[in-house]
């Protein structure tokens, strides 16, 4: 999937959380993204592809079950890189992926998310769990 | 920036050449080995509308990784970017040669430093 932040924050961004990119212009820069991807996945699946999603866990656009929120975050950014900001939930562009889906009648597919940012991370589980979820 | 270097070195590649085993080697291993990071191209039975709508976001990803230093090159063909990225004043990048696996290394590993990595 297109990354929304690299396209609109630019690749030198600050890491940020939800509340911080969750404006209506970035919404809309979404939305963008998100119609081009139902339609690619639609298309998939209209030939009898099986399709899955994969995201970002921890990331405040493309997290699958952890996102970043922290609604009292703003100005000069001195905050420590760490987990107090993890929270459940979907990113922004996939709240809009996920909709547009909804909106179309298109059955949303089995999702999971790389979560190579969070605390705790270790590649060798991932990578099984990651071939699990492919196989079904 | 933390150091991946696939962060700094992105191939874009059809989709035949990822997804059909049109080439007889597995390009994301040679890439991946090779230390670079990867694009994939709309294939070329989406309908003309939707490969239009990701080939301009492609373009747009394309503008900043070059604006910023990043090395970008193209597997085989990328002309289908020809056109969105003529739009934001962005070249077509070089073109990789991938008939057979030690060419396209030989290619990859031949490329200079990206500027962002210097």
């Amino acid at each position: 999937m297109p990354c929304p932040e690299l396209t609109f924050t630019g690749l030198n961004r600050f890491w940020a959380v939800r509340e911080q990119l969750d404006t209506l212009a970035y919404r809309r820069h979404c939305r963008r993204i998100a119609n081009a991807v139902a339609s690619a996945i639609s298309a998939h699946i209209e030939r009898g592809d099986e399709v899955v999603l994969i995201g970002l866990e921890g990331s405040p656009s493309m997290g699958i079950r952890v996102t970043s929120s922290d609604p009292g975050r703003a100005g000069r950014p001195e905050w420590p890189d760490g987990a107090p900001e993890l929270s459940p939930g979907h990113g922004i562009l996939v709240d809009e992926l996920l909709a547009e889906l909804r909106a179309r009648g298109v059955a949303e597919p089995r999702a999971t998310g790389i979560s190579h940012t969070l605390p705790d991370y270790d590649p060798a589980l991932e990578r099984e769990e990651l071939a699990a979820f492919l196989r079904g | 920036m933390e150091g991946d270097e696939r962060g700094f070195r992105i191939a874009v590649v059809p989709s035949e050449l990822v997804n059909d085993s049109a080439l007889g080697f597995d390009i994301l291993q040679v890439l991946e080995q090779s230390g670079w990071g990867a694009i994939v191209l709309p294939p070329n039975w989406y309908p003309p509308e939707l490969s239009a709508d990701l080939l301009t976001q492609i373009a747009e990803h394309i503008e900043e990784f070059v604006r910023h230093g990043y090395d970008v090159v193209c597997v085989e063909s990328c002309q289908t970017l020809a056109a969105p990225l003529a739009e934001l004043a962005v070249p077509l990048p070089d073109t990789a040669p991938a008939t057979r696996s030690d060419e396209l290394s030989e290619f990859l590993r031949g490329r200079p430093v990206p500027r962002a990595r210097a």
